[in-house]
């Protein structure tokens, strides 16, 4: 395995449920204060905590674009108009041209509520309403051809839809196209939207908390669903001096089980090391991990575990779902630019909820957070069928 | 970027059995359609493989397709690329989210993952590298095609590179652009084993300029069906050990020049 050629972070934006934009998020990450809330939310019959983005029932779809119309592209919408990130991409057309910038995002569910909304009305009035597309809003291209269509690129991409790794895996696909010459900068990122199919399938595997979640709680019991957007423009270092830098990925798969990870972390520590190779740092050099820390019983023991057999017990990390939720296919993003701001506003995000930690996991997160001048940071992004993807950002 | 083609695997209505689907792509047969059987991946636990849905077996039977003996289970990567995924399992989550109880089944519900077949393969060949499953609308054969050949590219290895569709069930199939199934799979290296069956290089990308069309002129209801279709021609180039260029379409208008070489 290689070691990788660092490309620069050029570029931001980030919504989620603390706010829009990243002074909401950096403002929340410093008061330790959640964007989760107990709420009711229209078709949900179970309590539970939600990280929901109200912003977003005010966002309209361009009017050459409405065909793509649905929650998820308007929260994608939300982001792209946020921090500026027009301006940035401006200007990135400028430099390379259209179609020389790449687009590549993740997303588990796209559009999906669309379809569910559509079969209700079936339910109700035996036809699908006439509006109905689901090629321009649930398929799960959708997000990439949105995003390329609004930004006005023509480069390369995808959309890749590997659960809660997607929008960690974007940035190794994004590497791959710039590094072997089919782009000269790229788009990454990733979107998820509230929709009734997470909810509800995650319920039917018992892995909804009623409560809000507390990862690496000794009495945790479960995720809360959050929606987030984010995306980060990824160009040559030479045009993003003084720039945090996207530095190492590792992807595996634990070919163990379709929702249950591998109970000692095996592919949890083959990313993690497969990360360090290709950024040229070992473990002693990782100063602070963001965890995927779902706050369910076997996720956050399986990664303690992987996490112990790299780092020992003396590792710095969080997990920051207490902030956001488990913002499923935009978590790789979410946690990315959080993992990022940790390195820019000299802060170690803390772990909300954790009151009393459990022990048993050897692994002990930062319980709130705390101000820290660090080099190297990686992020975890773990998602069903066992995909893993570990990312690094440094100076 | 240029890389060895080492093994293809294709399935789908009336290509079933190896030879005839062998010589259908050689010219020497007219393709028919026909009703798609059961088909069943031996390779996964009988307890995992009851749990698939056809897309998924699809995918499976049509990698199963490809020689296992050169497996690395360190250093083979994967690619699966759907334009729809399992649509199956969409129309049963929603309709039972349209009733009142709404209750999913918690095997339903992590089938709904677009890289369900993803893992069930890693499941059933012990793979534990790299995983991607994406989705580019009409240009997945093309987008995933680019993909795995750059992931062989950067990281040297084996990508195993499979593109599959399955039709919507009613009422869904209106909405949906596949008509028929069909799974394509191909081994690709950076290096030649022994039966590898030629290079394959990405020249670029044009505009205005015409999809290959199937030399076999009664594939071509196969190669219409749904964006796996695109890599009909490729197959055929390949079966045909023939040197030559083949157009499949991308992202939007632009198509991209693919050489052949054996």
């Amino acid at each position: 395995m290689k070691a990788m050629t660092p490309m620069a972070i050029t570029a931001k934006t980030i919504v989620n449920s603390c706010g829009v934009g990243e002074a909401s998020t950096i403002e929340a990450l410093r008061n330790n204060s959640s964007g989760l809330k107990q709420q009711a939310y229209e078709g949900l019959n179970f309590d539970t905590w939600l990280g929901t983005v109200n912003e977003v029932e005010f966002i309209e779809i361009e009017p050459q674009l409405k065909r793509y119309n649905c929650r998820n592209n308007r929260l994608a919408q939300l982001a792209l108009k946020t921090d500026s990130f027009h301006a940035f991409v401006k200007s990135a057309k400028l430099r390379y041209g259209a179609e020389r910038v790449g687009v590549f995002v993740g997303t588990s569910t796209s559009g999906i509520a669309e379809t569910e909304d559509a079969y209700s009305h079936m339910h109700h009035h035996d036809t699908f309403p006439d509006n109905f597309d689901l090629l321009y809003t649930h398929n799960m291209s959708s997000l990439q051809r949105y995003v390329q269509h609004s930004l006005g690129l023509n480069g390369p991409g995808h959309t890749i839809s590997t659960a809660c790794s997607s929008s960690a895996k974007v940035f190794a696909a994004a590497y791959r196209h710039i590094v072997t010459g089919q782009c000269d900068a790229a788009i990454v990122g990733g979107v998820d939207s509230l929709c009734m199919s997470t909810l509800y399938g995650f319920k039917s595997l018992q892995l909804v908390s009623e409560e809000i979640c507390r990862p690496f709680d000794a009495n945790r019991n479960g995720i809360n669903i959050g929606e987030a957007a984010g995306f980060i423009l990824l160009e040559p270092v030479k045009f993003g001096h003084g720039k945090v830098k996207f530095k190492g990925y590792g992807e595996s798969s634990d070919a163990y089980h379709m929702s249950t990870p591998h109970p000692e972390g095996d592919g949890a520590v083959a990313a993690m090391n497969d990360a360090m190779t290709r950024a040229s740092l070992n473990a002693s050099e990782i100063e602070y991990i963001n965890l995927h820390g779902t706050a369910t019983r076997n996720n956050d023991q399986a990664e303690a575990r992987s996490l112990f057999r790299v780092f020992g017990d003396k590792v710095v990390c969080s997990s920051t779902k207490g902030f956001t939720g488990h913002t499923l296919g935009a978590a790789g993003i979410t946690e990315s630019i959080i993992s990022i701001l940790a390195l820019e506003q000299n802060i170690l995000p803390g772990n909300l909820n954790m009151h009393s930690w459990d022990e048993t996991l050897r692994i002990k997160p930062l319980e709130v957070t705390t101000k820290c001048s660090v080099e190297n940071v990686m992020t975890n992004n773990f998602g069903f069928g066992g995909n893993n993807c570990s990312l690094i950002f440094g100076w | 970027m240029t890389v060895y083609i080492n093994d293809i695997s294709v399935i789908g209505p009336g290509l079933i059995d190896k030879e005839i689907t062998c010589s259908i792509l050689l010219g020497e047969k007219n393709w028919i359609y026909q009703e798609m059987p059961k088909l069943i991946p031996d390779m996964l636990p009988a307890n995992e493989r009851r749990r698939t849905t056809p897309m998924i077996r699809l995918a499976l039977a049509c990698i199963q397709g490809l020689s296992s003996d050169h497996n690395d289970l360190q250093t083979t990567s994967t690619v699966f690329a759907s334009s729809d995924g399992d649509f199956e399992i969409s129309d049963k989550i929603c309709s039972a989210l349209s009733k009142d109880e709404k209750i999913i089944s918690p095997t339903l519900f992590h089938n709904s993952v677009h890289n369900s077949a993803a893992g069930y393969w890693s499941i059933a060949s012990l793979i534990k590298g790299a995983s991607t499953s994406l989705s580019a609308g009409n240009a997945t054969f093309m987008s995933g095609l680019q993909e795995a050949v750059t992931q062989v590219e950067v990281d040297g290895g084996t990508v195993l590179f499979v593109a599959y569709d399955y039709p919507a069930p009613s009422p869904l199939n209106e909405y949906c652009h596949i008509k028929y199934p069909l799974a394509i799979a191909i081994r690709i290296g950076k290096t030649a084993e022994n039966k590898a069956l030629g290079t394959l290089t990405l020249e670029g990308q044009e505009n205005d300029i015409k999809d290959s069309v199937c030399r076999n002129l009664s594939l071509e209801p196969l190669r219409l069906a749904s964006p796996v279709g695109d890599g009909m021609p490729l197959i055929e180039a390949l079966v045909r050990r023939a040197r030559m260029q083949v157009i499949i379409p991308y992202l939007g208008d632009r198509k991209f020049r693919i050489s052949i070489s054996h």
